[in-house]
């Protein structure tokens, strides 16, 4: 079974994660730091990670960086599930090494057909 | 036959012979030759008789001249023939003919009709008769050379015995030429001198003042008639009259000197003269030309200042200008380009305006390109430079024709409007960030609610997050209207009135204690101490709200919420502080300093929303009203928030 890490400091934008993913045959396991992730991430490396852009205590390209620059963990997929939605914000996504983008609000249908792509 | 009638009968005879004469109109010598045969009358009846018939000349060589066309015998030694000239004149009678020259009439030449190549063409003429003898000829001729019979030929009576006849062909065109001439030039004559800024006094021998222009009118203070006849003497100051009394009495023929003067009223005046000496037939010793230099070096003085205050101004102007001269070297800087800039004055002392150019793109960033100066549209652009410190300038030039400036740089510092513009477009994309992850749960859990069919306990929660989320959003855009208003008339938006501390917290308390069951907030209000504030009572129960919200969001469930009131005669005098102290996370050294900003959110502490807005709110909203916001906190240990409001007189 896949395993989808939802990194986001809001309860209930997780929550809506878990809910747009249910029909999918996943297991899902949440954090709400940039420190949880890596920890998690280094613990059982995911197949994907959903990682908000704004987390307490480093940003989610921080965090992409951190696992691009890691040999272990470079090949985690990563999508940055974001409010900042701006044209800079994708480019700073895209140089972080991230590989889906995506913006906030999203569609859950949306999110479902986009991790299932990255999951495929 | 007396003598009258024999001048009847010749004057009757001269006039049938003129007729005769314009009848024939004989050309050239002939008319000399009748015109002789009628003058043999005259001789007749004049003993010693003399007839002169002349024509005025244009010799050709500037000086006019008569020509004498006929005249009687004159001699009184011989009888009288009529020639068809004259040869000779009598002495005496060139005598008075140079007399008559010389009292205004032109000059008399004598010469020979018989050499003559023009001659009258016809004439008419009129004895003029004074008592019993005719003692002239009027007389009109035309003349050969086109010239019109309005010439008016004047007699000069000449009486010579007591007969004798003269007359005078004067053609008072050319007197009337010269007349006009004369007035011409006395009419530019009395232009320059009524013009003149120069003050002129004409000096008669002695330094007698013979006449003035109207500058020396203004120079003086004196009128016309005031200064005429005075002294000059009496301008100059006293201790200077041993100079100008050597200067009238023996100087050149110019001369130049500086004289103390004094006008009316004794002002000095710091003159110059220039004293020409005049011809004796002008009537007047000297031509004196004063000139006040002292009001030129007024004029001097002032032209300094204002070239001193349009320096001053240049230095003071916060836009950076830099001129250049033909040769584009720079020509003139002020003071703010070099601060602009970072530059020394010695650095840029006669530099080209390409090396101008090339230093200003080497503090920019790389690939930054100038336009061209000597594009005359002189359009604005935006030069951002690195170094010596980052600086957003604007950059426009001139190409102009002022000597000494064809291209002008100008420089303007917008380092801080840059700023403010950043700040705005950052505050925006914030805001809508801030109000995209409510709308993440709004528009998702709703799309999730309509297509998918969850346990009715779920579908509850689900709807409770939607209008938590809606509320949220809600809540942001009321915060973001009211730092709008804050920022644009922060004044109108509150309605400041005395209050009773006490009542409000209370008011506040309650309502977030049915709002949080089970959570703990203590209001310590001590019985003596009822404290009256001067606030916007609705705005300081949004603040506490806000705040003991915020203390309840951020500290465990089972801690406690303190609200008490504070004084502090020393750092907050003539001021009321609510305190609100919590148990909760509390927050870092920088999160304090960052707290109360736009968009500060301290921890997600796995709530719903952002929190942004709210305590950047609470602290303008406080400084809008008077007060401040006061706070303090250490991670782990929590946060004590005080809100420090003016103390108001007595309850509204």
């Amino acid at each position: 079974m896949k395993r989808i890490l939802i990194a986001d400091d809001i309860a209930d934008i997780r929550q809506l994660i878990r809910l747009s993913l249910e029909p999918l045959d996943v297991q899902l396991t949440e954090a709400g730091s940039a420190g949880e992730v890596l920890e998690e991430v280094r613990r059982a490396p995911p197949d994907l990670i959903i990682l908000d852009v704004v987390l307490p205590d480093a940003d989610g390209y921080t965090v992409c960086r951190t696992l691009r620059a890691d040999p272990a963990l470079a090949a985690t997929p990563v999508m940055l599930l974001t409010a900042r939605a701006q044209r800079a914000d994708q480019e700073q996504a895209q140089a972080a090494g991230a590989d889906v983008w995506m913006v906030k609000p999203f569609s859950p249908a949306d999110l479902l057909q986009r991790v299932a792509q990255a999951l495929a | 036959m007396t003598a009258m009638d024999q001048v009847g009968k010749a004057t009757e005879r001269v006039v049938q012979a003129l007729a005769a004469i314009q009848r024939s109109f004989a050309p050239d010598g002939a008319a000399i030759d009748v015109f002789s045969a009628w003058l043999a009358p005259w001789q007749a009846v004049t003993d010693s008789g003399l007839v002169l018939i002349a024509e005025w000349l244009d010799t050709g060589c500037g000086e006019p001249g008569l020509r004498l066309l006929a005249s009687s015998a004159v001699r009184d030694d011989g009888p009288a023939a009529a020639g068809p000239a004259a040869q000779t004149l009598p002495l005496e009678l060139e005598q008075l003919l140079h007399a008559t020259a010389r009292s205004g009439c032109p000059l008399i030449s004598n010469a020979s009709t018989s050499n003559s190549p023009a001659a009258p063409s016809s004439f008419l003429g009129l004895p003029l008769v004074v008592g019993d003898h005719v003692v002239g000829l009027i007389a009109v001729a035309n003349h050969p050379r086109g010239y019109e019979p309005e010439l008016l030929l004047e007699i000069e009576p000449l009486l010579l015995g007591c007969a004798h006849l003269l007359a005078l062909y004067i053609d008072r065109r050319q007197r009337l030429a010269l007349e006009t001439r004369l007035r011409q030039e006395s009419a530019r004559q009395q232009a320059v001198w009524d013009g003149s800024t120069d003050a002129l006094f004409l000096l008669g021998w002695g330094g007698r003042i013979d006449a003035v222009n109207p500058a020396a009118c203004r120079l003086t203070g004196c009128s016309t008639d005031e200064l005429l006849g005075r002294s000059f003497a009496g301008l100059v100051q006293t201790r200077q009259w041993p100079a100008l009394a050597r200067l009238l009495e023996q100087g050149p023929e110019q001369h130049r000197q500086s004289l103390m003067m004094c006008n009316r009223l004794g002002d000095a005046i710091d003159a110059e003269i220039v004293l020409t000496r005049l011809a004796p037939a002008s009537g007047s010793a000297w031509c004196c030309a004063v000139r006040d230099i002292r009001t030129g070096r007024g004029d001097a003085v002032e032209l300094a200042r204002h070239c001193e205050q349009l320096g001053q101004l240049l230095a003071a102007s916060p836009v950076g200008v830099a001129a250049f001269d033909e040769h584009l070297r720079l020509s003139f800087s002020n003071p703010a380009l070099l601060r602009l800039l970072g530059w020394d004055t010695a650095d840029i002392e006669g530099m080209s305006f390409e090396t101008f150019e090339r230093r200003l793109l080497a503090q920019a960033p790389v690939g930054t390109l100038l336009p061209s100066a000597l594009d005359p549209g002189g359009e604005e652009r935006i030069l951002r430079l690195e170094h010596p410190q980052a600086a957003v300038l604007v950059r426009s030039s001139r190409l102009t024709d002022v000597p000494g400036a064809s291209v002008i740089v100008y420089l303007r510092d917008v380092t801080r409007q840059a700023e403010v513009d950043r700040l705005k477009s950052e505050f925006l994309a914030a805001a809508a960030q801030e109000l995209r992850t409510p709308l993440a749960g709004i528009l998702g859990f709703s799309e999730l609610l309509l297509n998918r069919n969850f346990h009715p306990d779920t579908q509850r929660e689900l709807h409770g997050t939607v209008l938590r989320q809606a509320r949220a959003v809600h809540r942001l855009v009321e915060e973001l209207l009211d730092l709008a208003q804050l920022d644009a008339r922060a004044e109108r938006m509150l309605t400041i009135a005395v209050h009773d501390a006490g009542a409000v917290l209370r008011r506040v308390v309650d309502a977030l204690s049915s709002r949080h069951p089970g959570r703990h907030i203590d209001l310590d209000l001590p019985e003596t101490d009822r404290p009256r504030v001067r606030v916007d009572a609705r705005r300081l129960e949004q603040m506490l709200d806000h705040v003991l919200s915020n203390a309840l969001q951020y500290s465990p469930a089972v801690s406690r919420v303190l609200v008490t009131l504070q004084h502090d005669a020393n750092e907050h005098p003539g001021q009321v502080g609510i305190a609100v102290l919590d148990g909760g996370i509390g927050m870092t050294a920088e999160q304090l300093a960052e707290a109360g900003r736009r968009f500060f959110r301290a921890q997600a502490g796995g709530v719903g929303t952002g929190a942004g807005l709210g305590l950047a709110l609470v602290r303008e909203l406080l400084e809008a009203q008077g007060g401040q916001l006061d706070m303090s906190s250490r991670p782990g240990q929590g946060t004590r928030v005080i809100l420090w409001v003016p103390q108001g007189g007595e309850v509204a």
